[in-house]
């Protein structure tokens, strides 16, 4: 009896596997092409929120096509006439001009004034809904809320946090090599909403976010030697870091916005600071007769990572916050101006014999000291790496060949994905250096 | 006591076999088939207008064709026992004859007695007086069919005639050099299907098999799709395969595809998603892509009707690259 039963059961098992296992065909390739997406006229109710709708649709169609992963398609191509959101698409006219998602949405001006804007997000090719949301928001922030419509829409298809609702502080430079005027300047991150933060009378380097995007840390030599300022957006006023011995420069916040880490530079000397911002208290993190300079916390707050000559050349390294545990993370040529991603990746400047000046990515593993490096952009001068903050993409400083007579096109900033795709030039009103990108504003 | 005894014996009979079925079932599901053949894809350059190659993984229906006669007429060529040794001397000799024929017809008039032996050159001679010279034996019919056309063609027949029935028929000279070019043809195609009529003299094709194997003689059961049909498939998706940047490795997404007779993509159905712990929501993206992209290229072309009950149904294992 058991042995029957024994039989039927690995009978029945045989049979069943032999007709499940179906054939299986591996895909290991795939492309990079940006996905075409149909952004269809938003609705609405009356000519001004018809006017609104059109400034909102083009921003969200420009902070998707800068990204590189959209290919917005013109609206010329439409073969779909209607808009809004209260009907179901008719898919095989979107798919038979190849937009793989479409966006519909509607606004409305309420009694209150704000505006109401609903998009829907759909997969023409699967002929599912994605995302459906609602905004309300003032009319004086419309511009935001059509960052967040394309932020949505972004993490959506990418899995990345949005960063098109963020802000730029970069050195804006302007006249002759020889002399040049430099000024801190804010933007939003598609180079609107321009404006300057100080009036270019002493130099000025080295701009950096705080947290909260409220206050910046930078260089100044107002009082004819490198000192760290710190600059309030609210009211615009600046005020002294700290009356530290020496030279003070290369500023960075803690993730907690609590302390910064400065290098001061004294008697040949230079050295890591850790600064409390409430009392102005300084500790010192490293030692010895080297230099250490461009630090910079980690995601997490946990550890520092620096630059340093300690074993010849620039080389870059990583401590635990109070200063023990040092080990070198970069392997051959001159490395400087790291800056860690929140997804762990480490942008940096590369100078080497083979390709010059370069921007470099590695990928932080804390079980190893050497990560794979790649290589992503060169030019005759490229620096001063920092990530957008879902990093993704990194915004660096392109510089040409500098002559006597050339007052404008030496220095602009750049974003390239950090894959090493879709390298573009930002756009600001005159040159551009030493950026620094923001957090989104909530 | 011998009644608990059993009782004890039958239940750990049990629960043996219960363990016996789950290493089974493990040995079946988990690991590769030690009966399969690891076949070594190559890379394929792969042309979307063309057909799927019959040639891989087809049976053999075991119908034989007949032979066309001009086959049987032009074996008298190869008569002369033609061992390789001497169809290779010949083939050595003769080329030189080739190339000057259009300047010395009589230097190749003076090639070795063995050329002599192919009357039906001499005949065809006197048809096409160009074409004195004896024939290079060459292994490559195709390629010289417009030259042969002008020329008499023992090479064809030297090569391709495996009977021995050449002897008999070395006088008789073959009508044309297409039809010689046919049976030649002919005795490629009894190797492998072929439906193209390269001359009317040629038997007809067998009539199609409507929704059963084609006809060969490699087929491996184990392996239903062909190569190229993996291949083709392959592209196809991959072309429509629209990646996402991040950290995606050992991840590993497994697609259920059902196609209808047209190549239409009727079910794309995640069956299985291999993810790293933390790593959901990239993975659950990777799953839309991969749907998205089987959606995308469908219908899938170039797949060979006849073969419907093969690749109506199979896996897709998609594997994300780091970027």
């Amino acid at each position: 009896m058991m042995k029957a039963v024994y039989k039927i059961i690995f009978l029945v098992t045989f049979f069943v596997a032999h007709n499940v296992i179906a054939d299986t065909i591996d895909i290991t390739r795939g492309n990079i092409d940006p996905i075409p997406i149909a952004i269809n006229e938003f609705s609405g109710h009356n000519h001004a929120d018809v006017k609104s709708a059109e400034n909102i649709v083009k921003v969200i169609k420009n902070d998707l096509y800068n990204c590189g992963v959209f290919r917005p398609i013109s609206n010329a191509a439409f073969i779909e006439n209607k808009t809004g959101v209260n009907h179901k698409p008719l898919f095989a006219a979107w798919q038979q001009i190849n937009a793989n998602l479409l966006v519909n949405g509607e606004v409305q001006r309420l009694d209150s004034g704000k505006l109401k804007v609903k998009f829907i997000l759909w997969d023409t090719i699967l002929e599912a809904q994605l995302v459906s949301e609602t905004l309300e928001l003032s009319e004086a922030i419309w511009r935001r809320g059509a960052h967040k419509i394309a932020d949505k829409i972004y993490k959506k298809i990418t899995g990345y946090d949005g960063y098109f609702d963020t802000r730029i502080v970069y050195v804006s430079e302007k006249g002759p090599y020889t002399k040049r005027i430099k000024r801190i300047a804010i933007m939003d991150q598609d180079g609107e909403n321009h404006r300057y933060l100080t009036d270019g009378s002493t130099l000025v380097l080295t701009p950096r976010f705080s947290p909260d995007g409220k206050k910046i840390l930078y260089l100044s030599y107002k009082n004819r030697i490198p000192q760290v300022f710190m600059l309030d957006l609210a009211s615009g006023k600046s005020s002294l870091l700290g009356n530290f011995p020496g030279m003070s420069f290369a500023p960075h916040f803690a993730p907690d916005g609590r302390t910064a880490l400065i290098s001061i530079a004294q008697n040949g000397r230079t050295h890591i600071y850790e600064i409390d911002l409430a009392t102005k208290k300084k500790t010192q993190l490293t030692q010895g007769a080297s230099i250490f300079t461009s630090p910079s916390y980690s995601p997490d707050g946990k550890e520092i990572l620096f630059q340093s000559d300690k074993d010849g050349l620039r080389q870059l390294y990583i401590m635990d916050r109070n200063g023990s545990n040092i080990r070198r993370i970069s392997s051959s040529g001159s490395y400087a101006e790291p800056s860690w991603s929140v997804n762990n990746y480490i942008a940096f400047t590369k100078v080497s014999r083979d390709f010059g000046f370069t921007i470099g990515v590695m990928k932080h593993s804390p079980t190893s000291t050497y990560s794979n490096e790649r290589l992503i952009t060169s030019g005759y001068l490229v620096e001063s790496p920092c990530w957008s903050p879902n990093g993704r993409v990194i915004l660096f400083t392109k510089g040409s060949k500098p002559t006597s007579h050339k007052t404008s096109g030496l220095s602009r900033l750049h974003t390239i994905d950090f894959t090493g795709y879709n390298e573009r030039v930002l756009p600001t009103p005159y040159d551009a250096s030493d950026p620094d990108w923001s957090k989104p504003r909530l | 006591m011998k009644n608990q005894e059993q009782k004890a014996f039958q239940k750990d009979l049990i629960i043996s076999l219960i363990l016996h079925l789950i290493f089974i079932g493990v040995f079946i599901y988990g690991l590769p088939s030690i009966f399969k053949k690891v076949q070594e894809e190559p890379d394929v350059i792969t042309f979307e207008m063309l057909p799927v190659s019959d040639i891989t993984n087809v049976r053999d229906q075991g119908v034989k064709t007949p032979e066309p006669k001009e086959i049987k007429k032009s074996q008298k060529i190869e008569k002369s026992a033609s061992s390789p040794k001497e169809n290779l001397e010949q083939k050595e000799e003769t080329p030189k004859p080739v190339e000057k024929k259009p300047e010395t017809p009589k230097e190749e008039k003076t090639t070795p007695s063995k050329e002599a032996e192919i009357v039906p050159e001499k005949k065809k001679e006197e048809e096409v007086p160009k074409k004195e010279e004896p024939k290079p034996v060459e292994k490559k019919p195709e390629t010289q069919k417009e030259e042969d056309k002008k020329k008499p063609t023992p090479i064809k027949k030297e090569v391709k005639q495996p009977q021995p029935k050449k002897e008999e028929t070395t006088k008789k000279a073959p009508k044309k050099q297409e039809d010689v070019i046919d049976s030649l043809l002919a005795n490629l195609e009894k190797e492998s299907e072929g439906t193209e009529r390269r001359s009317p003299n040629r038997t007809p094709p067998s009539p199609p098999n409507e929704g059963k194997f084609a006809k060969g003689n490699n087929a491996d059961e184990d392996e239903p799709l062909s190569i190229s049909e993996k291949m083709v498939i392959r592209k196809q998706i991959e072309d429509n395969w629209t990646q996402i940047a991040g950290n995606l490795e050992n991840i590993k997404v497994t697609l259920s595809l059902e196609l209808d007779i047209k190549g239409v993509v009727t079910k794309a159905k995640i069956k299985n998603v291999i993810c790293p712990l933390g790593s959901e929501q990239i993975c659950s993206l990777v799953a839309e892509t991969a749907e998205r992209a089987a959606k995308k290229a469908s219908p899938i072309k170039n797949l060979d009707p006849t073969r419907y009950d093969i690749w109506k149904k199979f896996d897709l294992d998609f594997y994300p690259s780091n970027m």
